[in-house]
């Protein structure tokens, strides 16, 4: 009787110490996971601020190269589009994703507006290939670029 | 038994010691795991920083290398290694060690715009005018890049009713300033027998339907004046001065222009403003291990 109570006693001791153990390896590894979520959501809004750095460079030279002319800078800017979204989400590992089809350009002869076909920007989404539930929503633009001589 | 008893308790007693110690153990490696994630993530964010660094100095617009090189060295002060490429083309690179032998190799990406044909230089006026004896003097001057990276290209546009062989046309590229008059057909520094206009293997020439040459491209360097006299010294980081000789019944616009090395002459074209392209810049970082 003696000897079970001891053991008893025993056991209930080990307990906390399991609850301790278990709660240090979890802290551990929820750290490890915050680490992961920032490099993750480091990466997608990287790539989302480089994307849209190109994008304002891009129309900028259709612009310095094409002046008013919306047909053409609205043709290259869905190339550019379709050539981040293949060949930029490819290298960097990332999954891009741009409204190619609502890219609008327009113009007055004066300013030419890059926007999308509703209002706002054209919206991106990027995401990570293995990891969807790290997303990065952003536009891009919309922009109004000086392309007259006006 | 009472004997018994006690040794059991003392052995149930240290079952929580033990799993103490193994979970402890085993948050060790737990942590250090975390911290090498931590050292990594550090290393990205490096290799991102340089990577903004380089493009906010405007060195990429150029595909400057030189800047971004001492961009580069600023920045990382530690062991590094590196090497920038531009699309699948690598532009610089420097090795402390070996890659197979690298701890971590990290690597940084962003899109970016760069030239692939800039008009250096460009002139359609005369600076000296000897019509009246049957010539008209153009210059041009420009610096040289890396030349491992681009290639130069000399682009005449003509117009007028001649045809230009055995008329004394050339054009000549000199290390050293000279004044227009300097290079008239009477002066030894360009003389009659030197690089004609059109006329050579190095010459792509379009011509119109009477056959005229009327846009003449030449990749630097060519012929014994362009330098002049030692083919040699064509170098990087140089600048250079360029003299054209027209008969005086043609008149001409004439380009230097800078794109990447390699480029076919059919797509070198005198356009202004300069054309780009996007690109996809990437740094690759990387330290030897121990």
């Amino acid at each position: 009787m003696r000897a079970f109570v001891f053991t008893g006693m025993a056991f209930l001791m080990v307990i906390p110490a399991v609850i301790l153990a278990a709660s240090l390896v979890s802290m551990v590894e929820h750290g490890n996971r915050a680490t992961m979520v920032v490099m993750h959501s480091d990466k997608v809004a990287y790539t989302f601020t480089s994307l849209n750095e190109s994008f304002r460079d891009t129309a900028n030279n259709l612009v310095e190269v094409f002046g008013c002319d919306a047909a053409s800078i609205e043709s290259e800017l869905k190339s550019w589009a379709l050539y981040m979204e293949q060949n930029y989400s490819a290298m960097a590992n990332v999954n891009i994703s741009i409204l190619r089809k609502n890219i609008s350009v327009s113009t007055d002869s004066s300013y030419v507006y890059i926007k999308n076909s509703g209002d706002g920007g054209i919206p991106v989404n990027v995401t990570l290939p293995y990891n969807t539930r790290v997303r990065f929503r952003g536009t891009l633009g919309p922009l109004t670029l000086p392309c007259g001589s006006s | 038994m009472k004997g018994f008893v006690f040794t059991m308790d003392a052995v149930l007693a240290i079952i929580p010691v033990i799993v103490l110690i193994a979970a402890l153990s085993q948050a060790g490696v737990l942590s250090q795991g975390g911290e090498l994630q931590g050292k990594l993530m550090d290393k990205h964010r490096k290799a991102a920083d340089v990577l903004e660094a380089i493009y906010a100095s405007g060195a990429l617009d150029e595909l400057n290398t030189s800047e971004m090189g001492s961009i580069l060295n600023s920045l990382l002060v530690e062991n590094y290694s590196y090497t920038i490429h531009y699309g699948s083309r690598e532009v610089l690179k420097l090795e402390r060690g070996n890659i197979s032998r690298a701890k971590d190799v990290v690597v940084a990406r962003k899109p970016a715009l760069t030239y692939i044909s800039k008009v250096l230089n460009w002139t359609d006026q005369v600076c000296y005018d000897a019509r009246g004896i049957g010539w008209q003097i153009y210059a041009l001057s420009f610096n040289t890049s890396n030349l491992s990276i681009y290639d130069y290209w000399f682009v005449a546009e003509l117009s007028g009713a001649s045809v230009l062989s055995s008329q004394g046309d050339a054009v000549g590229t000199y290390l050293n300033y000279l004044t227009c008059e300097e290079v008239v057909p009477s002066s030894p520094v360009l003389p009659m027998e030197g690089d004609p206009l059109c006329e050579g293997d190095y010459w792509y020439v379009e011509t119109d339907s009477g056959g005229t040459p009327t846009v003449c491209k030449a990749k630097f360097h060519f012929g014994d004046w362009n330098p002049a006299g030692a083919p040699a010294s064509w170098q990087s980081f140089t600048p250079y001065y360029t003299y054209i000789r027209l008969p005086g019944n043609r008149a001409g616009v004439f380009y230097i222009i800078e794109v990447p090395a390699g480029m076919a002459p059919e797509d070198v074209v005198p356009q202004l403003p300069p054309v780009k392209q996007n690109v996809i810049l990437t740094l690759k970082l990387w330290e030897e291990g121990e």
